[in-house]
């Protein structure tokens, strides 16, 4: 069923869409994604790496544009002209951590910003202007967990926040009250992950509330009817992955839905098969992918979306008495 | 792009190409003006109307949006007619860019950090969004505005009940409606199942008020003059004026000097709150969307969170003396609702939601039949099958993955499943249920398997004891 020309993952195609869309400077879109353009490179840096061609892109200049992003404040506008907000700062701290070059930022500045945006009851504001959102929690988490600063906030308040936003189909919702949806289910899950309490969550009822998002077309959906999505691929999958139950979709089916996708022409990955491809959905369905074990793909981290292998390098280093010196937390 | 159709190769059309780098060129233009006079703090009409311009092309540039806030902050700490000008331009403003973007969360925000400065009408904000929700049935940025509103006015929960009900009433798959009866019930009948009286309905006002704080300091400071906020919401906002933007110098102070308030409490996870009653008019409307939209699985979700409710209320009694009374309800209410899917298997007997529930529910026949068996109450076994439940579950994740898992099944699940494994098998079967119920209970997830491959991987793991949706091992259910 899966178009003649897209029978395999199209690697060399994909890295070449990515490398010349961040070249394309004159382009609507160009313009138009500005504001979020830190987490577009993020994606598209990351769909790279996971093909294992990172290289094609220059890296420092790179790490210098992210760092020119971030504002006295400590956190990081979605580019150079515009505000800081949590969603741009994890993604330049993922950014960071793909180089290796975390280093570059003044660790407790950055951690201190985070903080300074949790509430009394756990929440965080994606800014100063007060949004409050279970996404801007996982902002939070990854972005600490990163800085190793995670002590910086209040954990089990920001998990407990969490819980509260808990449905009866064993979704989370933006807010305590929100209907479930399976982007939201990632935030949450991988929040409760890095907070350790995965024991909060109805693992079970969860689960097969994310496997009923597979519709027939082998795709998964973010919410009871609704169209398919590549981005689900990453959505769904990664909370499932998570929770230890990804044998509960049918990964065949989702393999060839995403394959599908893909633009044999141009490169790139769509939402469905035949519309117009972008970054977003380029990178989420290489991870799902990555995430389902594909051959010729790094393994992706379900909870921090980044490489296995740069996950397991903080870590290590964290492991070690002379790094952890080095980076003890300042009383 | 979301849903835009992919252009097919060959050589571009010039009128196009030339269309678009046109297009390009003069938003660039536009942004660039606007975020240099953002810069340069110029909060004059003209100045804002560009930034309202750009907004209207494109609602989630966020920074543009601050740049309102910042130049309108103080006009609305001033109050007066001129703050009750500057909302109803910003209400106007946000709902020409959701036209553009009904899902676009800049703008939303945007919406709410006006409405919550208290000059303009609450009734029209509600008539509004009830026009955005005919329009767009599952917007869940308009159904979350809308209990914004309704929190700000105290509307009763029944009222928002009637409100879902006739959601429910037009389209019987509006997931989105039978998700705000799940939240609104328990409200109702006086509070989630572990938050005490009003603590879902308390949880959800702290959110709100959350994203209002700003509002509620200016209201504050501006006691006294033509402030109040609009009919319907005595209560609302003003007490919360010791809560403060975090500033930069603040964050710098004390990072995480804030005082803890308790969180929330989870609003509809199952719970005994709901009455019997109550709960027996539930079944009722969503049997009625079985029967006009049987393949529709909102209606079923919804079902199976009657079930954890109806199955709550006998978990409550367990050890009391309304135990014996409280289980003949409930087997009452598994013989009815077997009865109904059994009838809708008579018209499609392929029809997997109701084989499904079917199935669950005589699961749930199998665990009540057991416990009574075993001695009721507090049965011996439920010990056991909790120390077992960590080996148990993850032994069997591991065994379980012959469906193709890629061996990632193992990659995060330290915590094992939430249910004994071994507990509820075949022993158990024999112990109250009768073999008969059991084979029935495998002969419901093998068809399952047949009539719905891409769940097989879940299928296998609840038909061997190693997923619990609905009925759990005593153990599980007793220690919760």
């Amino acid at each position: 069923m899966v178009h003649p020309a897209r029978q395999e993952l199209l690697a060399e195609q994909h890295a070449r869409y990515i490398v010349e869309f961040s070249q394309n400077k004159d382009s609507f879109e160009y313009f138009a994604t500005e504001h979020f353009r830190l987490s577009g490179v993020y994606w598209g840096l990351t769909a790279l790496h996971l093909l294992g061609r990172q290289a094609a892109l220059d890296g420092a200049e790179i790490v210098a544009w992210v760092l020119r992003c971030q504002r006295p404040c400590g956190g990081f506008g979605g580019s150079e002209r515009h505000d800081a907000h949590l969603l741009y700062t994890l993604s330049a701290l993922q950014i960071l951590a793909l180089y290796d070059e975390l280093d570059c930022v003044d660790v407790d500045t950055v951690a201190r910003y985070v903080a300074s945006l949790q509430q009394p009851d756990g929440s965080f504001w994606g800014d100063e202007w007060g949004e409050t959102d279970t996404r801007f929690s996982y902002c939070a988490l990854s972005a600490l967990w990163l800085l190793d600063r995670l002590h910086a906030v209040d954990v089990p308040a920001a998990a407990a926040y969490v819980a509260a936003c808990k449905n009866f189909d064993g979704g989370f919702g933006c807010t305590p009250g929100n209907e479930s949806h399976a982007g939201q289910v990632f935030t949450c899950v991988a929040a409760l992950d890095i907070a350790g309490r995965l024991d909060l969550i109805d693992r079970d009822l969860l689960c097969w509330w994310l496997c009923e998002r597979q519709t027939r077309s082998g795709g998964l959906n973010g919410r009871p009817e609704k169209l398919q999505d590549v981005c689900y691929s990453w959505w769904c999958l990664s909370a499932l992955s998570i929770l230890g139950r990804l044998h509960w979709i049918d990964q065949a089916a989702l393999t060839d839905f995403i394959l599908d996708c893909q633009d044999e022409d141009g490169g790139g990955i769509s939402d469905r098969p035949e519309d117009q491809v972008d970054v977003y959905h380029t990178f989420f369905g290489i991870a799902g992918l990555s995430l389902m074990g594909r051959p010729g793909l790094a393994p992706i981290d379900p909870t921090f979306a980044l490489p296995v292998e740069v996950v397991d390098r903080l870590r290590e280093r964290r492991r070690e008495p002379v790094a952890a010196a080095a980076e003890a937390p300042v009383a | 792009m979301h849903g835009r159709p992919r252009q097919k190769a060959g050589p571009p059309d010039p009128e196009r190409v030339k269309a678009a780098q046109k297009k390009a060129a003069l938003f660039g233009q536009l942004s660039a003006e606007v975020l240099e006079r953002r810069a340069a703090k110029r909060y004059d009409a003209e100045s804002l109307a560009l930034a309202g311009k750009l907004l209207e092309l494109h609602p989630e540039v966020y920074t543009v949006w601050n740049y309102r806030r910042e130049a309108l902050q103080p006009v609305l700490d001033a109050g007066g007619e001129a703050a009750v000008a500057a909302v109803a331009g910003e209400l106007a403003l946000t709902e020409r860019a959701l036209h553009k973007n009904p899902k676009s969360y800049a703008t939303w925000h945007h919406r709410r950090w006006a409405v919550a400065k208290g000059f303009c009408s609450l009734e029209r904000e509600l008539q509004l969004v009830g026009q955005l929700l005919e329009a767009d049935e599952r917007n869940f940025h308009g159904w979350g505005y809308r209990r914004f509103i309704v929190q700000l006015m105290g509307t009763p929960a029944a009222r928002e009940l009637e409100y879902a009900e006739h959601k429910i009433n037009q389209n019987f798959s509006n997931y989105s409606a039978w998700h705000s009866r799940t939240a609104l019930l328990p409200e109702l009948h006086g509070g989630g199942g572990d938050g005490g009286e009003d603590a879902g309905a308390a949880a959800a006002l702290s959110s709100a008020l959350a994203a209002a704080r700003l509002g509620a300091e200016a209201s504050a400071a501006a006691a006294g003059t033509a402030t109040a906020p609009a009919a319907g919401d005595a209560g609302h906002p003003a007490e919360q004026p010791s809560q403060q933007q975090p500033s930069q110098q603040q964050a710098e102070a004390q990072p995480a000097a804030q005082p803890r308030r308790p969180p929330p409490a989870g609003a509809s996870s199952a719970t005994a709150a709901v009455p019997k009653e109550a709960l027996d008019e539930e079944y009722e409307l969503v049997k009625q969307a079985f029967f006009t939209e049987p393949e529709d699985q909102s209606g079923w979700f919804y079902h199976r969170w009657l079930l954890g409710c109806s199955l709550a209320h006998w978990e409550r009694a367990r050890g009391t003396t309304e135990e014996a009374a409280e289980r003949a309800a409930l087997l009452a209410v598994l013989a009815r609702e077997e009865q109904t899917c059994q009838e809708l298997l008579e018209v499609e007997p392929d029809a997997k939601w109701p084989l499904l529930t079917l199935t669950r529910l005589r699961e749930l026949e199998r665990q009540v039949l057991r416990s009574s068996s075993s001695g009721g109450g507090k049965s011996s076994g439920s010990g056991a099958g909790a120390s077992g439940s960590e080996a148990g579950s993850s032994g069997a994740g591991a065994s379980g993955s012959e469906a193709g898992s890629s061996g990632a099944g193992a990659s995060g699940s330290e915590a094992g499943s939430s249910g004994a494994g071994a507990g509820v098998g075949d022993g158990g079967s024999s112990a109250g249920g009768g073999a008969g119920l059991a084979a029935e209970i495998a002969g419901g997830y093998a068809r399952l398997i047949e009539l719905d491959s891409l769940r097989r991987g879940y299928y296998e793991d609840a038909r061997d004891g190693r997923a619990h949706v609905v009925a759990k091992p005593s153990a599980a259910a007793a220690a919760q």
